[in-house]
């Protein structure tokens, strides 16, 4: 451990001298998290939408029992912030009105409603949809309660037995004290915890960054040999594996450091919430490096020289990052794909960890993310052990 | 007893045979230096010394622990010095060697004491906190060597350690090997510079097409292959027929010519000087000056492999 320990140190110590190291721990995850974030902002736009009143041309062809509950329905306040109503005299009239731009939506009571309703049938109404995709949900969502209402009255009839006949839906649209409004606007945002663009790109630049510490990894092993240092530490009495133990430890423990910076610096500098599970955070963050350790070891087997180790580790950063979302929120084949990498399970994970998902959600991607990280540091190991780490 | 003894080595890389069936040994305390050309398998034997690569065949023993069973115990009684400088250019002087003492397994007070005197050794005390980049390439050359004596050796093996650098810092270096060796290391010293294996090896091997096919010092060397003497003369103007001559007389070997210079190798020059000064006279050839060489290393050498070192 002693040997390890000091190898890792000297790791450290190396990368410290390094100009650039300063600036990619301190600077560059910061000015990529504000530019992505601000210029992709608009993907993340999660405000609530202003719901405005929904023209409605209405054809009301039944002259049944059930007029009373009707009128009793539209004329309550709370269908009547969302629905205005125009009355035409046929079908055909409402049409014509939803074409020209003058209705935004059509509803037509049909001739015998209330009589199909009151032989316990089903209720239906005709509905005329109009352009505007928002406004056609508005409407129905309005409109429905009335029939999905009469519905399910219809169903504890032929349940439990006649009810005192009247007006259906009236019921509750009498509005008794206590009664529940017949319209409610949720909000999908409320409870949870939204994602801001600031708050995705910290989390992809995290995990990207945390995959270039396996890369730097890498190139201080390809340099090894390069410099000649690597048949100077052939020769002495330690073993390749103590040398490919520390240097993996000394720049897993910069990628530590690393990842504390950038989360502590965006959480203080652009208020990123990373949520509250702290564990999870730590575990993702770890199981993220020891993956990239793992790459770094596999490449650095094969490539004789740190620019080929760039070359691929950094083909490598980028196309996982670029399919599991990291750039920008991708679908179909290219998300199926990034299901398959190291950045996918931690991205997503991280993701779930900022807007609070419950800990079980965030198991599933710890335990892809760490048997993925086990298999490749086996694999490493494997392949270490046909190929060895000499010069 | 020898303290390195190589019984045996062959290393094949392909069908290109780069050891072949090497055996010899080296005496405790000895310096002993490794001649031989470019692709003689030199770079070879010192790597499987150092367990850089293993046999294909043979073995290697040092102070009595096989290379191929004990890599780790050998290694704990060796310092390497590779030929090509394996220092890091980002730490200093004094953090490269304390790096590889640790990876010795130095420590504390030992630790310390052991760098100052590895630095001090090879001149670099004062420098001690300056990055190798700062170095010039002696200095290079010698922060090289003291990365691989602070854990005191047994055995030093010196790969080429002066290739390209200052004759000042060369005798510096040539001293440290003396120096190292008085103070009982045993040294394996491979070179390009005939002059560096005369004057510090006790013993002296040459391996050629992966054989060892001389072996012993130097004195040993000359006097067993070197029979040829020459005869350096620089004249006002060569004639021909004169150098006809020459090369007629029963006991001269070879007479090269260029320019008004003459070199004549025979047998014993002693003996014939003056059938040759009588030779150049009766052709009116006027001789300015007339050196005789004695044979060294690089004639022992050329007679064995047909090459010069450097070739």
């Amino acid at each position: 451990m002693y040997r390890i320990w000091w190898v890792a140190k000297t790791e450290m110590i190396r990368m410290t001298r390094i100009r650039a190291f300063y600036f990619i721990l301190f600077v560059l995850p910061f000015v990529l998290i504000l530019i992505l974030g601000n210029a992709l902002s608009g993907m993340f736009d999660m405000k609530d939408r202003e719901i405005e009143p929904v023209q409605v041309a209405f054809v009301n062809e039944d002259a049944g029992a059930l007029q009373y509950g009707i009128r009793t329905f539209f004329a309550a306040e709370e269908v009547g912030k969302y629905v205005k109503l125009t009355p035409f005299a046929t079908k055909e009239e409402a049409e014509g009105s939803i074409r020209a731009g003058k209705s935004d939506f059509g509803l037509i009571i049909p001739d015998g409603f209330s009589d199909s309703v009151l032989r316990g049938g089903k209720a239906h109404w005709e509905f005329l949809y109009g352009r505007d995709r928002v406004k056609n949900r508005t409407a129905e969502s309005v409109l429905g309660v009335f029939v999905e209402e009469t519905n399910t009255i219809q169903a504890a009839n032929l349940a439990l037995g006649p009810v005192p006949a009247g007006a259906p839906g009236a019921a509750k649209h009498g509005q008794a004290e206590g009664a529940s409004p017949l319209v409610k606007v949720g909000s999908l945002n409320e409870g949870g915890k939204g994602v801001t663009a600031i708050q995705y790109y910290a989390a992809a630049e995290l995990v990207m960054f945390l995959l270039y510490g396996g890369m730097f990894a890498a190139i201080s092993l390809a340099k090894e040999r390069e410099q000649h240092t690597l048949s100077r530490l052939n020769a002495m009495p330690v073993s390749p594996s103590v040398l490919l133990a520390g240097k993996m430890l000394g720049q897993g423990l910069l990628a530590v450091v690393q990842a504390a910076v950038m989360i502590a610096g965006t959480s203080l500098l652009y208020g990123v919430d990373w949520g509250d599970h702290w564990g999870a955070l730590a575990a993702l963050v770890a199981g993220t490096i020891v993956a990239s350790m793992g790459i770094a070891l596999l490449i650095s087997l094969f490539a004789r020289t740190h620019k080929a180790v760039m070359g691929v580790f950094q083909t490598i950063i980028i196309f996982m990052t670029l399919v599991s979302g990291g750039f920008t929120q991708v679908s179909g084949l290219l998300e199926q794909i990034g299901r398959y990498t190291v950045s996918f399970w931690s991205f997503d994970g991280l993701n779930r960890v900022m807007l609070g998902s419950g800990i079980q959600s965030v198991a599933q991607h710890l335990t892809v993310l760490w048997a993925i990280a086990a298999g490749l540091l086996l694999v490493s190991v494997a392949v270490y052990r046909k190929v060895g780490y000499r010069e | 007893m020898s303290f390195v003894q190589v019984n045996d080595l062959v290393k094949r890389y392909g069908s290109h045979v780069s050891v072949d069936h090497l055996s010899f040994g080296i005496r405790k305390g000895e310096i002993f230096g490794l001649l031989g050309p470019n692709g003689a398998g030199k770079s070879t034997t010192i790597k499987m010394m150092c367990g850089l690569l293993k046999p294909d065949q043979g073995d290697i023993a040092i102070g009595g622990v096989s290379v191929r069973a004990n890599p780790l115990e050998v290694k704990r009684k060796i310092g390497v010095v590779p030929q090509d400088l394996a220092i890091y250019e980002d730490l200093s002087a004094r953090e490269n060697v304390k790096f590889f003492a640790r990876l010795y397994g130095l420590r504390g007070k030992e630790l310390e004491e052991r760098v100052t005197e590895a630095l001090g050794f090879v001149g670099l005390l004062d420098r001690q906190n300056d990055r190798p980049g700062a170095y010039s390439g002696g200095m290079k050359r010698r922060l090289n060597i003291a990365c691989a004596i602070t854990h005191r050796p047994q055995l030093i093996i010196m790969d080429e350690p002066t290739v390209g650098i200052d004759p000042q810092s060369r005798n510096h270096i040539l001293e440290s090997v003396r120096t190292l060796n008085r103070m009982g290391s045993t040294i394996v010293y491979t070179t390009h510079y005939m002059e560096e294996v005369e004057a510090i090896s006790t013993r002296i091997g040459i391996l050629d097409h992966g054989r060892l096919i001389a072996e012993g010092t130097k004195e040993e060397l000359v006097r067993q292959l070197a029979r040829e003497e020459k005869l350096v003369i620089a004249t006002d103007g060569v004639s021909p027929e004169a150098v006809e001559e020459l090369r007629g007389h029963r006991q001269v070997e070879r007479v090269d010519v260029e320019g008004n210079d003459i070199t004549v190798y025979l047998q014993s020059a002693s003996t014939y000087l003056q059938d040759i000064l009588f030779i150049l006279s009766n052709h009116q050839v006027r001789i300015r000056t007339l050196n005789r060489v004695e044979p060294d290393l690089e004639t022992v050498f050329l007679a064995l492999t047909g090459r010069t070192l450097r070739d």
